[in-house]
């Protein structure tokens, strides 16, 4: 009986509520993000001058850079929290996801197409694991069948192991645990676009690696990642192109062998570092000079 | 053997007979608890209903009540129906308080859930931080002026203006960066209820002795008054308050992720924010308009919800709801019965089961979390 009320009373609503278009694929290779001329200043001060930032489907793109250099900032700005928030906008320059204009989606169409891991996990009230991570799936709610769902949900959580905590409450869990649960409900978005804004900050190796080659993996299946990190080595090792932001400029971009010199890096960071090439992988090593 | 030996064998044989049904999931249980808790409640509503319509100074046999009651909507029971001076007793007196009771508390208890939830945080309640009172003012206002400009309704009517301004006020001043702090939200509570205690006081000093028992009452919170048409005028405010819990509720579920992490969801936050907060400001002023301030029922009953079925508000609404009903008419009740023939009055009643209950609420937070911060 329930099931049928709810089939009618969403008939009923259904003329108010146009459900959101569902994304079109995606071509590798096409832009996802672009990002032109991006300014935002507060306080007389400028966060981001006039950065430009092409993200294409298939690439993992790494935004990296000192502490205040913009990053955080710079992800606000693509993924239209500046813009939506109680602050104001950007100041100057345009950005276009999945080739339109930011302002141009609603929130429902935007959330099917890009997902955002923010750098804090807190909720509010003491959710279940499961709840917790099925709300990642709230944008498709009437779109999709619920089973797959239920499927997707689950593999989520299986990819980012936190399987046997899906009855937890999320008060109860640690640091680790709590960023792994925001990740899966972010994968569970199953969006085309990721941004992830320090997701291994509060990891240990293990899953900081794990979380990498999740986002390393969708990056190949053909979406689109970018994801702000503090690790160099990390980024080098996954990042298909990193930006390197100092002073709300990107001094660099390009594939991390390129781009990550001693000479930048040290100039950006304020600190002298060694790069060396790792003995075995040829990945580039940043050392600081201690 | 050993006893030690004994025991330990004992679990795998009390697993072995029969193919055991699969344990039940966290959801499925979450599931049953949540329809029993809503059948409960609901069946402790129709129960107690039938009971306090009956108690009082002229007793009236339950069975008889609820043959006078089914007879109202055309069922013929076999139990015999109230004599002329019951049946009136029951329909002009005792039923109006029931059903303004039930209103009213299923008014606040979905206020107090849905504050939490647009707030972002447990304690959030309209008498706690202010809304009731800044409501109260705007009863008293009409009260004290004698103004009848919409007539019945101009009492609700100012209350209701003043207890959506309170709410966005504190709603404004309280929170920061999509959240609000516990303290800064106390503190701003108390300072409201302070503005609101001062301006009641105010007119109280200068009122007749007839207002003063008027703006008594609104003060101490009372469902004495009750009639058909206060009944009628509230319910309405109820309906128009709740429709928007079924377009709503899991909406509110993704806000506890934040406000962004709810945008990034497809949550359009603004307007949902502005369409629940003039929600709960309709059910809060209509709560207090015909009821006074009748505190902590927002309070208890959404966290005792969350106790049993989580924080999921798809149930805590509804349930809240059911259980701020069961509440208020339970307290009411006992505030007609427990001095009689005196009543003691219900806002009083309220207080005295809200106030041990935030004591055992903060108890429990510092124990497990060290407090709020």
């Amino acid at each position: 009986m329930i099931p049928t009320l709810r089939r009618r009373a969403r008939a009923a609503i259904a003329p108010l509520s146009r459900p959101p278009a569902r994304p079109a694929p995606v071509a590798a290779g096409d832009p996802v993000v672009r990002a032109e001329g991006v300014t935002v200043r507060r306080g007389g001060r400028a966060l981001l001058d006039g950065v430009d930032l092409t993200v294409r489907a298939g690439e993992l793109v790494a935004l990296v850079g000192p502490n205040g250099a913009g990053k955080s900032t710079l992800l606000g700005a693509v993924s239209g929290d500046l813009a939506a928030g109680p602050e104001r906008g950007a100041d100057g320059g345009a950005v276009r996801l999945f080739d339109r204009g930011l302002n141009e989606w609603t929130p429902p169409e935007l959330a099917l197409r890009r997902a955002v891991l923010p750098q804090e996990a807190a909720v509010s009230f003491p959710f279940s694991v499961a709840e917790l991570v099925a709300m990642g799936r709230a944008p498709w709610a009437g779109l999709g069948d619920p089973a797959q769902d239920d499927e997707i949900v689950a593999a989520a959580m299986e990819g980012t192991g936190i399987s046997h905590l899906a009855d937890r409450r999320f008060p109860t869990l640690s640091g680790g645990e709590r960023a792994r649960v925001m990740l899966a409900r972010v994968l569970a978005q199953d969006a085309q676009l990721l941004m992830l804004d320090e997701p291994t900050a509060a990891l240990d190796i293990h899953h900081q690696e794990l979380v990498l080659t999740i986002a390393r993996t969708l990056a190949e299946r053909g979406g689109a990642v970018i994801v702000v990190l503090h690790d160099l080595g990390l980024a080098a090792a996954y990042a298909h192109r990193v930006a390197i932001l100092s002073e709300g400029r990107i001094a660099a971009q390009g594939p991390p062998a390129e781009v990550f010199t001693a000479p930048l890096l040290s100039a950006v960071y304020r600190h002298e570092v060694e790069v060396l090439p790792h003995p075995r992988t040829g990945i580039p090593l940043v050392v600081p000079l201690r | 053997m050993t006893a030690g030996e004994a025991t330990a064998a004992d679990p795998s044989e009390r697993h072995a007979p029969g193919p055991a049904a699969p344990p039940p999931t966290g959801r499925a249980l979450r599931r049953l608890r949540a329809a029993l808790l809503l059948g409960g409640l609901t069946a402790g509503l129709v129960v107690v209903s039938v009971v306090a319509a009956g108690v009082g100074a002229y007793t009236i046999p339950a069975g008889q009540v609820a043959a006078s009651m089914l007879d109202a909507v055309g069922i013929r029971v076999a139990a015999p129906l109230p004599d002329r001076v019951a049946h009136t007793v029951l329909w002009d007196v005792r039923l109006p308080r029931v059903v303004l009771a039930v209103t009213v508390g299923a008014a606040l208890g979905v206020a107090g859930a849905m504050m939490q939830g647009i707030f972002g945080n447990p304690l959030a309640e309209p008498g706690v931080i202010g809304v009731s009172s800044g409501a109260a003012v705007g009863a008293i206002v009409v009260i004290f002026t004698g103004a009848t400009v919409l007539g019945h309704w101009t009492i609700i009517a100012s209350s209701f203006v003043f207890g959506l301004a309170t709410t966005l006020f504190v709603y404004v001043f309280a929170r920061s960066r999509g959240r609000t702090e516990v303290v800064t939200l106390l503190l701003t509570g108390i300072a409201v209820n302070a503005i609101a205690g001062a301006a009641i006081g105010l007119m109280t000093n200068f009122s007749q002795d007839a207002e003063i028992q008027t703006i008594t009452f609104w003060q101490l919170g009372s469902v004495a008054t009750a009639t058909w048409s206060k009944v009628a005028a509230i319910v309405p405010c109820l309906i128009a308050g709740m429709v928007v819990i079924p377009i709503y509720a899991r909406r509110l579920d993704l806000l506890a992720l934040g406000e962004g992490p709810a945008r990034h969801l497809g949550v359009d936050v603004e307007r949902m924010r502005l369409v629940l907060i003039t929600a709960l400001a309709l059910l809060t002023s209509a709560a207090v308009a015909f009821a006074g301030i009748v505190a902590f029922i927002g309070l208890v009953v959404p966290h005792i919800v969350r106790m049993v079925t989580g924080p999921g508000h798809r149930v805590l609404l509804p349930a809240s709801a059911l259980g701020g009903g069961l509440l208020l008419l339970a307290a009411d009740l006992l505030a007609r019965t427990a001095a009689a023939p005196a009543e003691i009055p219900l806002g009083v009643v309220t207080a005295a089961l809200g106030g041990p209950f935030f004591f055992y609420l903060l108890y429990r937070t510092r124990s497990k979390q060290g407090g709020w911060s």
